[in-house]
């Protein structure tokens, strides 16, 4: 009989730690200045999905916190926000919003993260903002909204290469304390999409499923994994 | 602040790494006569909080405590402030404590000393809207009442008025200035009322020298603002002290405002500032630039000002981008690096490449129907472009291998690793096959 996992996951560990910085080292430096309050207050990185924006602004916020300082991450494409959330948060000093393409059109979003924007500048804050796209591209009804998210340098994240996804699998592996051989690390990186999520997710099926299969990873178990997983591993 | 920080771990092991950071992480505690108090940076993240997490948190605490620790409290606030507040000088003798007593009056008037009229580059597109500023900032009060300077978003505006209220608390220290965003008059009134305190705020601004009210657009529809607005404007007129506005248009085209408003925001003088011409977009570049301490080759400078011609925010984004990436590498700035920077940038529809697309281009460039491409053809007229566009493939998407080999006939894995070294090996050996190969890549990702 198959033994079934706890339901136990382990957090993505989002820090500056376990970044793989690849060909976004600039921008991953940018952040790292800004949660320790030095380089520019403001600053905007874009990139499409999976080339690791939600884990660099956690990052960046773990180390605010870590500094002794309060900071505020906001996912704002998460269903249950409102434009309250955004109400004071000026009383902090450092604020990392998620995907802002998500409130993008939204009058009361806008407006809130405008007057965030204004009170933040004021006080000498710092605001990181993700977007899918580029500030100007930003499908934002408020103009004066769109030119601010524009003031601060604007960071393009590219997708990991090759060599640096190899590299997170074998680390991320690791860290779970889940031993991939060459054989396994090169038959993986054959068949996964090469991006971070990807990779991240087919490694904690892959780690339940030699948990429920108490056997060590194999390229056998792997392919199970593979083909259960469909399309979307 | 051991329990919580323990109380702390053992969360992040139980709850996802978006719910950790978005809830968990900013709350800050304070432990004393049995409770844990846990201050969000909102009402928002408070209430959230409380209502998800409460218990666990409270089991956690009182376990980790072995009892100790009874009730857990949320409150709105926060025990350090981050960022804004860096260490403050000791007051010192002299022209240190002058500068620290200008500064704090300028804090006091939510002045940024920064936006002076040295620092405000004039051009022909705003030449009228400073000469006019600098006029009234000389002369408080009593040569354009109200001053009305409009424009488009990231022109100027506020730095000029950020400029009129700097010359005027130099010329008077004792001048009582108030620059304020009209929302922030919005939520402080607001505020005001709801803790029974609206007399103070009318007393507060209507007993200033210079009001500078930024965007009045945003009063548009907040009926009992426009009405305190109204009163202020009047009491600060009739005492003949500056008033001055600024909207994103002309006085009479701002809508959802009341026509007694309107018509006052007319008695004074209206100036508009125009979007800069491409000369005065260097000239900021430039002052900005050397402001920053960033130096801006000028073939970069006119590179720049020609593309982003929009507003002022963007070209000073621009040249942020250009500054950080220079002081990252260590390399001055150049023409390169810039092109590149702003073609992300503005890259106002920046298409994702996709599989499909690869097909097509390449079938193109071979004069090739994108089927042959997918067809069990093996002849290499056909072959080789398949194996190119299989390549570039790997190289421009994150598909996998066997996907990649799925979207080109249903071909195996092996087959796609077997073109991507072919056209490595090839590109090395054939130089016609290397400038091909770029040539599509450069049609690809432009």
């Amino acid at each position: 009989m198959e033994q079934l996992p706890l339901p136990f996951r382990l957090p993505p560990e989002a820090s500056f730690a376990t970044l793989v910085p690849g060909p976004n080292a600039e921008a991953v430096a940018a952040l790292a200045a800004w949660a320790q309050g030095q380089g520019e207050p403001f600053a905007l990185v874009w990139g499409f999905p999976g080339t690791g924006k939600t884990h660099l602004l956690q990052a960046a916020c773990q180390a605010v916190v870590t500094a002794g300082h309060a900071a505020q991450y906001l996912p704002l494409g998460h269903p249950g926000l409102t434009p309250e959330a955004l109400t004071g948060l000026e009383g902090i000093g450092r604020i990392a919003l998620d995907d802002v393409q998500a409130i993008a059109g939204d009058p009361a979003w806008e407006g809130a993260l405008f007057s965030l924007f204004n009170e933040l500048r004021a006080r000498g804050g710092g605001l990181l903002v993700s977007a899918d796209r580029p500030a100007a591209a930003l499908p934002l009804a408020l103009p004066d909204l769109r030119s601010r998210l524009g003031w601060g340098p604007c960071y393009r994240l590219q997708p990991l290469g090759e060599q640096d996804c190899e590299d997170l699998l074998r680390a991320a592996a690791a860290r779970r304390g889940l031993p991939l051989g060459p054989d396994l690390v090169d038959y993986l990186m054959r068949r996964l999409a090469r991006d971070p999520g990807t990779l991240l997710a087919f490694l904690e099926a892959l780690d339940r499923e030699s948990l429920a299969a108490r056997r060590a990873p194999s390229i056998p178990l792997a392919r199970r994994v593979l083909e259960a997983g469909g399309a979307g591993l | 602040m051991d329990v919580w920080k323990r109380c702390v771990e053992l969360l992040k092991g139980d709850l996802s790494g978006a719910e950790y950071n978005t809830w968990i992480l900013p709350l800050q505690a304070s432990q004393g006569n049995g409770e844990l108090r846990l201050f969000a940076p909102n009402k928002f993240v408070k209430d959230w909080v409380s209502q998800h997490y409460h218990r666990q948190i409270q089991e956690l605490c009182a376990h980790l405590s072995q009892g100790a620790i009874q009730s857990v409290a949320f409150e709105v606030g926060t025990l350090k402030r981050a960022g804004a507040d860096g260490p403050r000088a000791a007051p010192g003798p002299g022209a240190q404590a002058l500068a620290e007593a200008s500064a704090q009056r300028r804090s006091e008037a939510n002045l940024n000393g920064e936006f002076s009229f040295d620092s405000f580059v004039e051009g022909k597109s705003n030449q009228i809207a400073r000469a006019a500023s600098i006029q009234i900032s000389s002369n408080p009060g009593t040569a354009y009442n109200p001053l009305f300077i409009y424009g488009g978003v990231g022109l100027g505006k506020t730095h000029l008025m950020h400029a009129v209220g700097n010359m005027v608390l130099d010329n008077n220290p004792d001048a009582q200035v108030v620059y304020l965003h009209s929302e922030r008059f919005v939520s402080e009134m607001v505020k005001a009322l709801q803790h029974n305190r609206i007399d103070e705020f009318k007393k507060r601004y209507r007993s200033v020298n210079a009001l500078l009210i930024d965007d009045v657009q945003f009063f548009a529809g907040k009926e009992r603002s426009q009405e305190e607005f109204f009163h202020t404007f009047n009491a600060l007129f009739e005492s003949r002290q500056q008033i001055v506005l600024s909207s994103d248009r002309f006085p009479k085209e701002v809508t959802g405002l009341e026509e007694r408003l309107r018509s006052r925001f007319g008695w004074g003088l209206t100036v508009a500032i125009e979007p800069p011409d491409l000369e005065t977009r260097v000239a900021i570049l430039q002052s900005k630039a050397s402001w920053l301490g960033i130096h801006l080759p000028e073939d970069v400078a006119f590179f720049v000002a020609r593309r982003i011609r929009s507003n002022i925010r963007e070209l000073e984004g621009a040249l942020r981008r250009l500054g950080a990436n220079s002081e990252f590498t260590g390399k001055p700035i150049n023409m390169d690096f810039a092109m590149t920077a702003l073609r992300d940038m503005l890259a106002a529809q920046d298409k994702q490449v996709t599989i499909e697309n690869i097909q097509k281009t390449v079938a193109e460039y071979y004069k090739l129907k994108t089927n042959d491409m997918l067809s069990a053809k093996r002849n290499r007229s056909v072959a080789r472009p398949r194996q190119m566009a299989m390549a570039l493939a790997k190289e421009l998407t994150r598909h996998s291998l066997p996907e990649i080999g799925s979207a080109f006939g249903g071909r195996d894995h092996t087959t796609v690793l077997h073109a991507t070294r072919k056209v490595k090996e090839l590109r090395e050996s054939d130089s016609s096959l290397e400038e091909d190969y770029r040539l599509l890549l450069r049609t690809l990702t432009s």
